[in-house]
């Protein structure tokens, strides 16, 4: 076999591959008529959308991070008792499909006893839009707490040992000397989970249910309107979720640049 | 033993995380008996359904394996103009979200140019196992192809060049060299990739409904008889992805 | 006893430390030698606190300080990679540790700066750590570690990273510092030159287990086991003791005597040690008051810099002999160059 056909014959093959798959994206921005789009994205239920996916996402992206700064810096600084345990059952949801993740939280919702405790106070979260910030949470957390995880792992612990022992202790050391240190990469985690969050589906469909100009997120209205083969509505939504997306991706790279400065 | 309310605090917030994320599966799993999951692995959709997950996941897996490997090796061992753009846009898939690449696919590959392009050759994507193929090579192939470049990276460079040097060609020193020494990283991705195709909902819902994945299945049991009738099916799923998620394991453990 | 290390065991699976036993007196200025691996650090991030150890205790001034909080020890730390904070002015830097101390907060500033002018930072103040060179990084980190005027000063191989002209500069510089504030000074190294320059006592440590502790010179010139002896380059060879006089041991070893000043029972087969630059090589036989005088042939020559490094074969057993370049060419020697070798028998170490 002469090197040149080989080689070339298998480069260019992967490079049509990627160029395929590229161009499914652009033809996603190149083929709709503009003035569809246009009009999809001033009717009513893309704009209710659009502003209750920007309202959700953020707060489930608020609360993926708050729990995951803890959570990350515990597995990247300390030795406990079940932490390899805890560290695989944190990677298990992203194994998991979406849509299994989706029905353990109804079922956790709804037929154990978190639920019961929850009506007991008269609060229900099943089909509501609080369920569209629960399965947005747990599905972004485990990529959260990833990426937080390794900006603390870039970190070296010799500075938190100096500020010890210069008298400060744990809580003021991770206030003074880390969080500073970290600060980027925590930004570059937030923008990332807000991608995620924007973009869940399978849960929040199963979760919150969906229903039209209710529990409507940005998927939702992609998948409701394919359904009934509105297909200009549907482009819009995706072209929408892609530019948040492609918005984020450039951000943290961005942020991925500046943050070197303090890494080893 | 030293102990700070600071350690604790943290440790006390990942322990609730865990029992929350582990409690309902736990329940998924156990509230079904064995008798009633092998009962529903018998029904006759839900075996096919799972059986065609598997068998497209694992073309998907193979067609990106080869297309995916000499792209990984081209990244990983050449400097060329325009190499971290190409990374960038490897990484992209797993950027977008799912429902996104989707309909991105269904405008690309429906009646677009390219969809007419492969008509051409009598290859349909709307409402096809091919289409179902591509939804699940598009979200998951970065996890081979960076695995992959992952493990040619740690291929010594200086191994390719004395064996170059020693008289043989680039694509010996490919086969001989490169990929025996990067087969872990490669194993690895390739299981990766496999175990998401099998669990890819979002974009194969919106380009191909039907035939039915498993995840499809799910959700359309779910939407018609409700959770009992879809929990089983779930509960299949997730002991699947546990054993694939073991067998990585497993595989990383042994090829060290 | 000012620190006191007893019993001390730690397990971390790759490096480990084993029964650990060690008293040091204040202000002394100690070495910890050894190959790596040998747990060199984990035995001074012991006594920092930042391991709890599995078995053993640290005592400090009396106290036992081994399951005490870190930020309760005035213990300080100045490390290999200088570790200052990157966010922080030089100024703040060594203003950090002093914020947490209860003095006036009018004394601070003055303190800051009277040891950034002993550590010849002064200038730098205003500067963040990025923009420095190594020497000064350094100095910096020194600066910070002993404005809290701490009762104990870990160095972790605090010299490795610097050009070898400052590395001399700071070797002067630290004694000074520390002789001036009484600072007791755990150093770990793997540069002997330091330990010339600095160390009042040395510990040389192998496998997480002290081998031997002592003076340089003890150590160097009377090593208690092969490993030390190869370690710190001394030479050895074997030999068994025939006789005694007055303060004198008379061994035999392959084919000639040696006088050593070192006690052994007659019979016993042990091994000798001395140092390179202990021997005295001439090309004819002179009058000395060394005790020890042998015949042998120069088989290898290496010039080292600014020292040549001979192999003198005597019989079966080969002896390093140091001697500057100067004297090598006064004397004429070259290689298989026949040569006298003399030595004191004080120089003679046994084991």
């Amino acid at each position: 076999m002469n090197f040149f056909t080989f080689k070339f014959f298998s480069i260019a093959l992967s490079l049509c591959v990627t160029l395929l798959l590229l161009m499914a994206i652009l033809s996603l921005f190149f083929v709709p008529k503009f003035e569809e789009v246009l009009e999809a994205l001033q009717s009513s239920e893309m704009l209710y959308s659009l502003k209750l996916s920007l309202m959700t996402a953020s707060l489930s992206t608020l609360l993926v991070i708050a729990v995951a700064i803890p959570i990350a810096y515990a597995l990247s600084r300390y030795d406990f008792f079940g932490k390899a345990i805890l560290k695989t059952i944190m990677n298990l949801p992203m194994a998991f499909p979406e849509l299994v993740l989706g029905l353990a939280l109804l079922l956790l919702f709804s037929r154990t006893y978190v639920g019961d405790l929850l009506h007991y106070f008269g609060i229900s979260i099943v089909f509501t839009k609080s369920a569209i910030v629960i399965a947005q949470f747990f599905t972004a957390l485990p990529y959260g707490i990833r990426i937080v995880y390794a900006a603390f792992e870039g970190i070296s612990k010799r500075y938190e040992n100096v500020s010890r022992s210069l008298g400060y202790t744990e809580f003021q050391t991770f206030k003074n000397i880390t969080i500073p240190l970290v600060r980027n990469g925590i930004y570059a985690s937030t923008i990332i989970t807000f991608a995620r969050t924007m973009g869940a589906f399978g849960a929040v469909l199963i979760l919150a249910g969906g229903t039209y100009m209710k529990t409507e997120i940005l998927p939702i209205t992609l998948f409701l309107n394919i359904s009934y083969g509105n297909l200009g509505m549907a482009i819009t939504s995706g072209i929408v979720l892609i530019t948040i997306s492609f918005i984020a991706i450039l951000f943290f790279e961005y942020m991925e640049g500046k943050k070197s400065v303090f890494e080893d | 033993m030293k102990r700070y309310w600071f350690t604790t605090f943290l440790v006390f917030l990942g322990a609730i995380m865990l029992l929350f994320l582990t409690l309902p599966l736990f329940k998924m799993m156990i509230g079904n008996d064995p008798a009633t999951l092998l009962k529903t692995l018998k029904e006759a959709d839900v075996s096919s359904s799972i059986w065609l997950t598997m068998k497209v996941s694992l073309f998907a897996t193979l067609f990106a394996l080869v297309t995916g490997l000499p792209l990984a090796y081209l990244i990983a061992r050449h400097e060329f103009i325009g190499r971290s753009f190409l990374e960038t846009l490897v990484d992209i898939p797993i950027m977008i979200p799912h429902t996104a690449a989707g309909i991105a696919l269904l405008v690309a590959f429906g009646h677009g140019s390219l969809g007419g392009f492969f008509d051409l050759f009598g290859i349909k994507f709307i409402g096809t196992e091919a289409g179902i193929m591509i939804a699940m090579m598009f979200l998951s192939a970065t996890f081979l192809i960076n695995g992959a470049k992952e493990g040619f990276k740690k291929v010594d460079v200086k191994l390719e060049k004395v064996a170059r040097t020693l008289g043989a060609s680039p694509i010996k020193v490919f086969f001989a060299i490169s990929l025996p020494n990067a087969k872990k990283d490669i194993v690895n991705g390739c299981l990766m990739m496999w175990g998401r195709g099998l669990g890819e909902f979002g974009a194969v819902v919106i380009l191909v409904y039907h035939p039915m994945t498993a995840p499809v299945l799910i959700y359309d049991r779910f939407t018609s008889f409700g959770l009992s009738y879809s929990a089983p099916v779930a509960a299949v799923m997730i002991i699947l992805s546990i054993m694939v998620f073991l067998t990585v394991r497993f595989v990383n453990n042994r090829l060290r | 006893m000012f620190l006191k290390i007893e019993n001390i065991t730690i397990r971390l699976g790759k490096f480990n430390l084993k029964d650990i036993h060690l008293e040091v007196k204040e202000g002394q200025y100690v070495t910890i030698i050894g190959p790596s691996g040998s747990g060199k650090s984990i035995l001074l991030e012991n006594i920092a606190g930042f391991y709890t150890p599995n078995k053993g205790k640290v005592y400090l001034k009396g106290e036992d300080i081994t399951y005490k909080n870190i930020e309760d020890i005035n213990i300080s730390i100045v490390y290999q990679d200088y570790v200052l904070f990157p966010h922080m002015s030089v100024y703040e830097n060594i203003l950090y540790g002093l914020k947490k101390k209860s003095t006036q907060k009018a004394d601070h500033d003055k303190e800051v700066r009277e040891i950034a002018a002993l550590l010849n930072i002064d200038h730098l103040l205003e500067r963040k750590p990025l923009t420095l060179s190594g020497g000064e990084m350094q100095r910096t980190s020194i600066a910070r570690a002993l404005v809290v005027k701490p009762e104990l000063l870990l160095m972790d191989e605090a010299f490795s990273a610097l050009d070898y002209k400052i590395k001399k500069e700071m070797r002067k510089l630290v004694k000074d510092v520390a002789k001036k504030y009484g600072t007791t000074v755990l150093h770990v190294t793997h540069d002997f030159e330091d330990v010339w320059a600095m160390a009042d006592m040395c510990v040389v440590l192998r496998f997480g287990e002290i081998l031997q502790v002592g003076k340089p010179d003890e150590i160097f010139a009377h090593p208690n086991s092969d490993f030390v002896a190869n370690f710190v380059g001394t030479n050895i060879f074997e030999a068994t003791v025939v006789r005694k006089e007055p303060d004198l041991t008379i061994l035999k070893a392959d084919g000639f005597e040696v006088y050593s000043s070192c006690e052994a029972k007659i019979g016993e087969k042990v091994r000798l040690s001395i140092r390179p630059e202990n021997i005295i090589i001439t090309t004819t036989k002179i009058e000395t008051s060394a005790k020890n005088e042998i015949e042998g042939m120069i088989i290898k020559v290496e010039k080292r810099g600014h020292i040549m490094e001979l192999s003198v074969q005597v019989n079966s057993i080969i002896l390093i002999v140091m001697m500057t370049p100067n004297s090598y060419e006064h004397l004429s020697l070259a290689l298989h160059s026949h040569v006298f070798l003399s030595f004191k028998a004080t120089s003679v170490g046994l084991y």
